[in-house]
């Protein structure tokens, strides 16, 4: 009795039905047998010796004896040896996989190989039955023969014709299969079967033969690849005729090496990629997880064809690049030999260079352009010669690029006559403080003519002379609050063409520099034109414009900016780059509009700042203002007190609150939308307008529940009507009071802990393939338990004296998730008009602000109510 | 990228009888092949935690493919050795074919 399964196929290549009966044939024809690279896809037939007798299972596992597995001499992942003769054993998984039944060939917890069953019967049959491991048949892998083509057809290029091409194609199709094979990790007990795998035992007369059947048929196709190449290039040359200038030549070689790579290299790479997405869906991996890896690429793939050219280049090449490590491994001898990157860095110090340059010195060096540039390389060839690690060599690279990087943006920031002030508002005072002086009319630059008098330079560091009036001061909400737009939905594909989308006419995006520009200026003049930005207020302008100014000036030379990212007169810019990817501008717009709203502190700061500046500009008309005035200007603001703390009316809440109402002042100009969103609790308002309509409609509509929910079990009372106004609560308390507010407040948390969790989930969710809930997230695990205070100091004031350690603020560097999230607790105290504030000497965490003062709005939906009214 | 390492990824690949704009023209192409294809392979090994912070990093990159690249060779195990095979591959690939 044959035990085994009786019948087993390999799982047919794709367009198998296409195919001309004669390859059908030749393809059955040659699978009689299975090798390792086939392990993974052995199926079983039904067919009527699978209907034996199950009793003679028990017989079967004392048989041990059906040669089911061919596996030749190989190794796993962890090194051992599989040896034939091993034993191994059918397991049954149970799975299903597009309609089979899975179970697999183990040893051990090393699965060998997926099977597949039509009917569970056979598996029954079969599981628990040790097999041996086979030597295999010196059998060719199958060869997926390509569909019939007709290629002597005359519109066929020359070296496609003919026999040769077919069975070249043939050939790459078969080594991309074995490429991929020596590679493959199988899904569950991440096997490495590998043929040629160092751990095979070189004495074995079987591998030494098939090693050298291998590079034999290496050969092989190498050969005939040359082959091609040369009749592609006779191809070429028959067509470009004779007695070429050099020009000619030239250009015909290009032509002939552009083709060779499609034809040979890029071909050869596609059925290479083929093949490993084929071996990923033929693991036992879930086709959830498949899918999502197939997208995943596609989105990386994506994202990196958004990118520069030059970016793109240095990502693959560049230093510190994927492949940098690799080329980079060159080292001079002789280099001083040191543990660490930083050690090696301190072990400079007293060297000449500017790698051993002492902090103090570094921060107070005064650059140009050239001295920066030449600093760099020196420090980058430094660093090459050194005899560090290539990880720490790598290490090194990055901090360089970091450094030199942040140092030519401030020196172009301060060319600019700008400031870069530290920490995460820099982006919004850079573009602040170049505002009010460029953006604000009337600005004076001098054309500077450069030495060589060929090129003007525009000095945006003079101030303006005559004619600058600063923009008034909006202390209250703007009459018409421009309309909340929803962000537009980018399509996946990023392409130049979407910049259109942004801009009617994506000429504007041009731009010859004239006397007086800026790039401030000529990016808010293109903004104009685009709807969304026109209805802005100024604050949200201001936002915006910021945000893609220091985009700009991190690629200068990408829009036509020379490399310090200033202007001469007669350049052309071209911002086409910079609205390309339209989701990302769409979220710079939506950002605006959800952060900066009417009467929020961020417009105040901004438009307090623009005043601030614009009235120094004014008193002082002769003066400049550089980079260190800008600071001082912006650094006097006043102290900020910090309000008393109220007396705690009840038990579950730590803000002052009824008697706090009547102190909010009637707002008629906010927007009916604003009202509902606060109406609907306030703790989620912000998040909406970023996550699009449908988000939003979602968290107003959760939270508009629990609002009502609240509202039934405070016994429907009349939200209308202030509750300040009717009575006080440190009067009125009472036994029965506290107690109904005891009650109250567990529904309360729980209101609370829904708002929370979903306000979490909207700013640290992560993953649209696989996602992962922001409340389970790193991120918010991260942020949870910081000091409030402390991200407050480290957002918006002083970065470095916020007191949050070095490992904590590079985390917060990594994702504007974070700000997201802080602005949106900070953006909450403003719902609350100051209510809710925080004691002196209290440092709670941003979790705990969140809390209370989403506790406050939940609790408080009159003062919405009061504000709607109004 | 330095003369030295043009030179180097020129001859690695083959392209030393060309001018170098040809020569820059062929390293992009070559550069888009072994970022695919070293992706492809990092993907591959990674589990669904991964497959998240990855793609989450992608998302958030923008232009700072340094972001990416951090990634890759911190969380990808043997991501070195992907690149060089990779590398290896493609430098067999385009070996002794032009003109």
């Amino acid at each position: 009795m044959n035990n085994s399964p009786q019948k087993t196929e390999i799982k047919y290549p794709d367009g198998y039905e296409n195919w001309s009966m004669d390859d059908k044939q030749k393809f059955e024809g040659s699978i009689d047998k299975l090798n390792p690279g086939e392990l993974e896809d052995i199926h079983i037939k039904e067919d009527e010796e699978n209907e034996e007798d199950q009793e003679d299972q028990e017989e079967h596992e004392e048989i041990n004896t059906p040669e089911i597995v061919e596996i030749k001499e190989a190794t796993d992942k962890n090194g051992e040896v599989i040896k034939i003769g091993d034993e191994v054993a059918w397991d049954f998984y149970g799975g299903s996989d597009n309609g089979k039944i899975t179970s697999f060939v183990s040893r051990g917890s090393t699965v060998l190989a997926n099977i597949y069953s039509d009917t569970e019967k056979e598996l029954e049959i079969n599981v628990g039955n040790i097999f041996l491991v086979r030597e295999p048949e010196k059998v060719e892998i199958p060869i997926a023969p390509t569909p019939e083509i007709n290629n002597e057809a005359n519109d066929m290029p020359e070296w496609q014709r003919g026999k040769e091409w077919v069975e070249f194609e043939k050939m790459r199709y078969k080594r991309a299969k074995v490429e991929v094979e020596h590679r493959k990790i199988a899904g569950f007990g991440k096997i490495f079967i590998d043929e040629i795998t160092l751990n095979i035992k070189k004495n074995n007369k079987d591998f030494q033969e098939s090693s050298d059947l291998k590079l034999e048929k290496e050969d092989i196709y190498n050969y005939q690849k040359n082959i091609i190449a040369k009749r592609i290039e006779e191809t070429f040359r028959k067509n470009a005729g004779e007695n070429l200038t050099p020009e000619q030549e030239a250009e015909l070689r290009s032509k002939i090496n552009s083709k060779i790579f499609e034809e040979l290299v890029q071909k050869e790479n596609d059925a290479y990629l083929k093949s490993l997405k084929e071996a990923r869906g033929e693991t036992m991996m879930g086709k959830a997880i498949e899918s999502a890896k197939s997208l995943l690429g596609t989105k990386t793939m994506q994202w990196y064809l958004s990118l520069s050219r030059k970016q793109r280049m240095a990502l693959s090449f560049g230093v510190g690049s994927i492949a940098g490590l690799a080329f980079g491994a060159t080292v001079a001898p002789g280099a001083i030999g040191v543990a660490s990157y930083l050690t090696w860095r301190a072990a400079r110090v007293g060297l000449a260079g500017t790698a051993g340059m002492k902090a103090g010195e570094w921060a107070n060096k005064k650059w140009s352009a050239e001295e920066l540039e030449i600093a760099k390389n020196k420090e980058v060839e430094d660093l090459k010669n050194s005899v560090l690690s290539l990880e720490k060599k790598s290490k090194g690279f990055e901090d360089i690029e970091k450094r030199y990087k942040k140092e030519k943006i401030k020196m172009t920031l301060k060319k600019m006559g700008t400031t870069i002030a530290a920490g995460a508002g820099t982006g919004l005072l850079t573009g602040l403080a170049e505002h009010a002086v460029m953006g604000a009319g009337g600005v004076t630059k001098e054309a500077m003519e450069s030495r060589d008098g060929k090129a003007s330079t525009i000095q945006e560091s003079r101030l303006p002379r005559k004619g600058f009036e600063p923009n008034p001061v909006k202390a209250s909400i703007p009459e018409q609050a421009p309309e909340p737009t929803v962000p537009k939905v980018a399509t996946p594909e990023v392409t130049v063409l979407e910049a259109e989308k942004l801009f009617e006419d994506p000429n504007i995006l041009k731009h010859e520099v004239v006397v007086g520009d800026s790039t401030w200026k000529i990016l808010k003049g293109t903004l104009e034109n685009n709807e969304q930005f026109k209805g802005m207020t100024e604050a949200q302008k201001t936002y915006v414009l910021s945000n893609l100014t220091n985009k700009v000036l991190q690629n200068p030379e990408n829009y036509g900016l020379n490399k310090a990212g200033s202007l001469n007169i007669g350049d052309k810019t071209d911002f086409t780059k910079l609205f390309e990817n339209t989701k990302e501008v769409n979220g710079v717009f939506a950002k605006a509009k959800e952060t900066i709203m009417g009467g929020s502190a961020q417009e105040k700061s901004i438009l307090l700042n623009n005043e601030k500046i614009a009235a120094w500009v004014e008193a002082h008309p002769n003066e400049s203002l550089g980079e260190d005035r800008v600071t001082e200007i912006l650094n006097s603001k006043p102290e900020i007190k910090v309000a008393p703390v109220p007396e705690i009316p009840t038990a579950e809440t730590s803000v002052s609150e009824p008697e706090l109402v009547p102190q909010v002042e009637p707002e008629p100009k906010l927007q009916a939308n604003n009202a509902e969103i606060l109406a609907g609790g306030a703790i989620l308002a912000g998040a909406g307008l970023a996550a699009g309509l449908s988000d939003r409609a979602q968290f107003e509509r959760g939270l508009e529940e629990d609002r009502k929910r609240l509202q039934v079990l405070e016994g429907g009372r009349d939200n209308n009507k202030p509750e300040s106004v009717t009575r006080n609560p440190n009067l009125e308390r009472s036994l029965a009071n506290d107690l109904n507010r005891a009650k109250n407040g567990s529904e309360l948390d729980l209101a609370v802990k829904a708002a929370k969790e979903e306000t979490i989930n909207h700013f640290f969710t992560e993953g649209l393939i696989l996602k992962k809930e922001g409340i389970k997230s790193k991120k918010w695990r991260f942020i949870k338990d910081l000091s409030f205070k402390k991200l407050e100091k480290y957002y918006t004031g002083d970065s470095n004296m916020s007191g949050l350690n070095l490992e904590t603020t590079n985390e917060l560097n990594k994702s504007n998730n974070y700000k997201d999230f802080f602005e949106h607790v900070s953006w909450l105290k403003d719902q609350t008009d100051g209510a809710v504030i925080l004691a002196e000497g209290e440092d709670p965490s941003i979790e705990s602000v969140l809390e209370e003062r989403g506790r406050y709005l939940l609790k408080n939906p009159q003062l919405a109510k009061l504000k709607k009214a109004a | 990228m330095s003369d030295e390492i043009n030179k180097k990824i020129a001859k690695d690949f083959g392209l030393d009888n060309m001018d170098s704009r040809e020569q820059e023209e062929m390293v992009e192409k070559i550069g888009n092949l072994l970022f695919e294809s070293v992706v492809e392979r990092a993907i591959d090994v990674m589990d669904e935690e991964m497959i998240a912070e990855f793609e989450n990093t992608v998302s958030e990159a923008g232009s700072d493919y340094q972001k990416v690249i951090g990634f890759l060779k911190s969380k990808v195990p043997g991501f070195n050795q992907i690149v060089s095979e990779e590398l290896s591959r493609l430098k067999r690939a385009t070996a002794g074919i032009f003109a």
